[in-house]
């Protein structure tokens, strides 16, 4: 067998490539579960969470495929460390939306009129924010083709910081949201507001996440 | 020795020689074709005739001065002045022992290269034979700088084209039409550099060999024609709906082949002296019968060595290929181009200086050079230890198989 062949190692653009479009997929079905959740329809969340569950479990056996065939001993064309967080940090966004599903499933919490259209809009941020995380994370394998640099890594660099500001709308929306809630405090059970404090954590978190991972990918570009 | 006995060798030695030859075209053949294989550029089928032609062509044309390294620049054979006989079956030893090693390691999976075994071999027979004074250290000493300093070269050369493939074209907001701009530049420097090399003292079997003012200017001119060729296949693209990157990839493929055929015939150059180096020593000796330090390396012979090397790309190489083809898929053809481009011309150099280079650690060098310039998106870096162990092994080893069936020549021919 040539050494030539022995030389190149497995490129781990592809699979990263394969494990946003799964993350995507588990993340797309967050406006689905917030709608039947919204709308209080308990089998239909349970149906949406199940398909969560199943695509977040994929994304973990593709990030488990990318780290097992990155040892020390490849040489990338960015920073074996950055590109490992970037992936951790993809892989929580599929985390979060796993996280939200299984709370949402766990008790039934009727959704109060009076912060209906603030959580609407509040959910409506976050799935803004992971869209255009979405978007930086499929443009991998052009980046790789452009060696992380040039307009190619411009492009992505003028959508990262549209994240930043998209996650701080989020975080705006949230604080909205939860002021709104704890106005009506007294007229709610005090279960239920946990159980709001939670929902609205873990959808803070999902945005964080995907502006966490547009931070990682940031780390690998080049500016010239 | 009888005429009878000279003859006997000399078969055995050519014989010998062109199972080399078809050995070291088989296993180099993926040095030069696997990227463009690998991209799409080239088939198998046209990769392999491509190999092959181009191989046979460098051999015949450039073969001649690392040939004469090997049969007189390490062991001088003035020493055997009195005993031609004795170096005569030293070098026909040097052939078989090397063959023998290569052939052993390749069955345990050694990546070792045919350079390092005959030197290790010729170096062998002249230690047991003339003694440690008798060896020319001083070319010995340049050889093995060569092969440190080769692999480093090639991968500057690959590194810098690369960079500025990334920084003219993949960094352009029109990838395309710089494509378009500075493709022709590339084909041009191939043209001039690939004319130079043959023409400029070259061809000395052709009797073509010009002085510098003359073979530069028709190097130019090839240059400039390969430059024109260039530019209208690049004007005749047509962009498509599709990422321009990948369509700059598309537009490079030419490029690729252009570099990697590029790479095959400096290979031939290089290595059919591994095969027919130390037989031009003995059809020397055999011609002349006695030692000569004058005579040149016949063209018959580089014929052979040439053609066996395109027989050993065309038959086993073709599987070769098949194999690793089909295994690299992180190469682009700009990134081929770059680290075919820069094996080709540090393995064309050394050759023409008389160096014998390992082309595989070259194109090693060469794709790390790249890997560097953040073109590839994985190279195993464990595989360079396995080469440097493999080589360093390669010296003895292959130096102790040629002095073992030394002293069996001996007791059986004198």
């Amino acid at each position: 067998m040539s050494i030539i062949s022995k030389l190149f190692g497995k490129s781990p653009f592809e699979p990263l490539y394969r494990h946003m479009l799964k993350v995507k997929e588990c993340v797309d079905l967050v406006r689905p579960l917030m709608d039947a959740f919204l709308k209080g329809e308990d089998r239909q969340v349970k149906e949406v969470a199940s398909k969560i569950f199943k695509a977040e479990h994929d994304a973990d056996m593709v990030k488990k495929d990318i780290r097992n065939n990155l040892p020390k001993s490849v040489f990338l064309p960015v920073a074996r460390g950055d590109l490992l967080s970037f992936l951790k940090e993809q892989d929580k966004i599929a985390d979060s939306a796993e996280d939200l599903a299984v709370l949402l499933t766990l008790r039934k919490t009727k959704v109060p009129e009076e912060f209906k259209e603030e959580l609407k809009d509040f959910v409506e941020r976050v799935i803004e924010t992971y869209e255009v995380a979405m978007v930086v994370s499929s443009d991998i394998k052009v980046l790789a083709e452009t060696s992380f640099s040039g307009v190619e890594a411009h492009k992505v660099m003028d959508l990262i910081e549209e994240l930043k500001l998209k996650e701080w709308e989020a975080d705006k929306a949230q604080m909205i949201v939860a002021k709104k809630m704890f106005a009506i405090e007294k007229k709610m059970n005090p279960v239920s507001v946990m159980m709001w404090m939670h929902i609205f954590n873990e959808l803070g978190t999902l945005a964080n996440h995907a502006e966490n991972a547009g931070d990682r990918m940031r780390m690998m570009l080049h500016d010239s | 020795m009888d005429i009878h006995l000279f003859i006997l060798i000399l078969v055995i030695s050519l014989l010998a020689a062109f199972y080399s030859a078809v050995n070291i075209g088989a296993n180099d053949v993926a040095n030069s074709m696997a990227t463009s294989v690998a991209s799409g550029a080239l088939t198998i089928k046209k990769a392999v005739v491509v190999a092959a032609i181009c191989n046979f062509i460098g051999a015949v044309l450039v073969g001649t001065h690392v040939a004469n390294t090997i049969r007189k620049g390490l062991v001088d054979p003035m020493q055997f002045g009195d005993r031609p006989n004795l170096f005569l079956l030293g070098m026909l030893a040097a052939v078989l022992g090397s063959s023998l090693w290569v052939n052993l390691a390749t069955y345990f999976k050694l990546p070792v290269s045919t350079t390092h075994s005959i030197i290790g071999g010729v170096l062998g027979f002249g230690l047991i034979s003339v003694g440690f004074a008798g060896i020319q250290w001083k070319v010995v000493f340049y050889v093995v700088l060569s092969w440190f300093i080769s692999p480093i070269f090639g991968g500057i050369i690959a590194f810098v084209l690369f960079s500025v493939i990334k920084k003219f074209i993949l960094s352009s907001p029109e990838p395309i039409e710089q494509t378009r701009k500075i493709g022709p530049f590339f084909a041009g420097m191939v043209g001039f550099i690939l004319a130079l090399s043959v023409i400029y003292k070259g061809l000395k079997n052709l009797h073509l060999d010009l002085p510098f003012l003359e073979a530069l200017i028709i190097s130019l001119c090839i240059g400039l024609l390969c430059f024109f060729i260039g530019s209208v296949l690049l004007r005749k693209y047509k962009e498509r709906e599709e990422d321009p990157y990948y369509q700059v990839e598309k537009m490079a493929n030419p490029l690729q082949v252009l570099s990697a055929g590029f790479q095959a015939f400096s290979q031939g150059a290089n290595d059919v002296a591994n095969a027919i180096g130390p037989v031009a020593a003995i059809w020397a000796i055999i011609q002349t019968q006695r030692v000569e330090n004058t005579v040149s390396v016949p063209i018959e012979l580089l014929v052979l060595g040439g053609a066996g090397l395109a027989f050993g790309v065309y038959t086993w190489g073709y599987r070769v290929m098949e194999t690793v083809g089909k295994k690299i898929t992180s190469i682009t053809p700009t990134r081929g181009f770059s680290a075919g481009f820069g094996t080709a011309a540090t393995v064309l150099l050394c050759s023409r200086l008389g160096m014998p280079v390992s082309t595989t650690h070259v194109a090693v060098g060469n794709i790390i050079g790249v890997g560097l310039a953040r073109g590839i998106s994985a190279i195993n870096l464990d595989v360079i230890k396995k080469i440097f162990l493999a080589w360093i092994i390669s010296l003895p080893a292959a130096g102790l198989f040629t002095v073992v069936i030394y002293f069996i020549l001996r007791l059986v021919f004198l």
